[in-house]
């Protein structure tokens, strides 16, 4: 587990795409997106962006800091 | 090909690589002989598996390609790396002590030693890729 709250599988599954849209859309492979959800996986700083681009929010819409 | 095969194919292909060099080493340590079966078989392996991983990826195209090497599998690449860099010292350790102790001769050792260090990084890397896919 990762010190990172994600948000991502909401705002995926509120866009309408499935882990494998998203994925080709930014670029990775859907296991990358899964685990990210899974908060196995810690993302990039530009992976966050495109991730956040793609979904029209702010990438901390989907990263929050686990505090 | 989509990016699930083209992974699925790499892991298939690294791992068989990955069990012939521990098979090479175990037949080696069982009977205590550098060569207990045909030392290229290994390697024929791994020259396969790059041949076979390269034309999927030509097959694949270059979006699949890139997926199926993004961030995640540099990653787990590296945590592979790195852990095999502490396996095989301890191999190292390992050997030359049963060689030191003449359990095993020499050549037998580092037959042994060469092939499972090679093994270490690839099952390593199928086993944290396998799983990153569960």
């Amino acid at each position: 587990m990762s010190g990172l709250l994600t948000s991502l599988k909401d705002k995926r599954t509120a866009a309408g795409l499935t882990q494998a849209q998203l994925a080709e859309q930014v670029g990775v492979s859907r296991k990358t997106i899964n685990t990210i959800e899974n908060r196995v996986f810690v993302p990039s700083t530009v992976l966050a962006l495109k991730l956040a681009d793609v979904l029209g929010v702010s990438v901390h819409d989907i990263f929050q800091l686990e505090l | 090909m989509t990016v699930e095969q083209l992974e699925g194919l790499r892991r298939g292909l690294l791992g068989l690589t990955g069990l012939s060099c521990v098979s090479y080493a175990l037949l080696a340590v069982l009977q205590n002989r550098p060569d207990p079966f045909y030392w290229w078989v290994p390697m024929s392996f791994g020259i396969l598996a790059a041949v076979l991983i390269t034309a999927g990826i030509f097959a694949a195209g270059r979006n699949v390609a890139l997926q199926a090497t993004d961030e995640l599998y540099r990653a787990t690449n590296m945590r592979a790396a790195s852990q095999a860099y502490w396996v095989s010292l301890a191999l190292f350790v390992l050997f030359s002590v049963l060689a030191g102790r003449e359990v095993l001769a020499w050549p037998t050792s580092v037959a042994a030693l060469g092939t499972l260090m090679g093994a270490a990084y690839l099952l390593l890397f199928v086993y944290h890729d396998w799983r990153a896919s569960q």
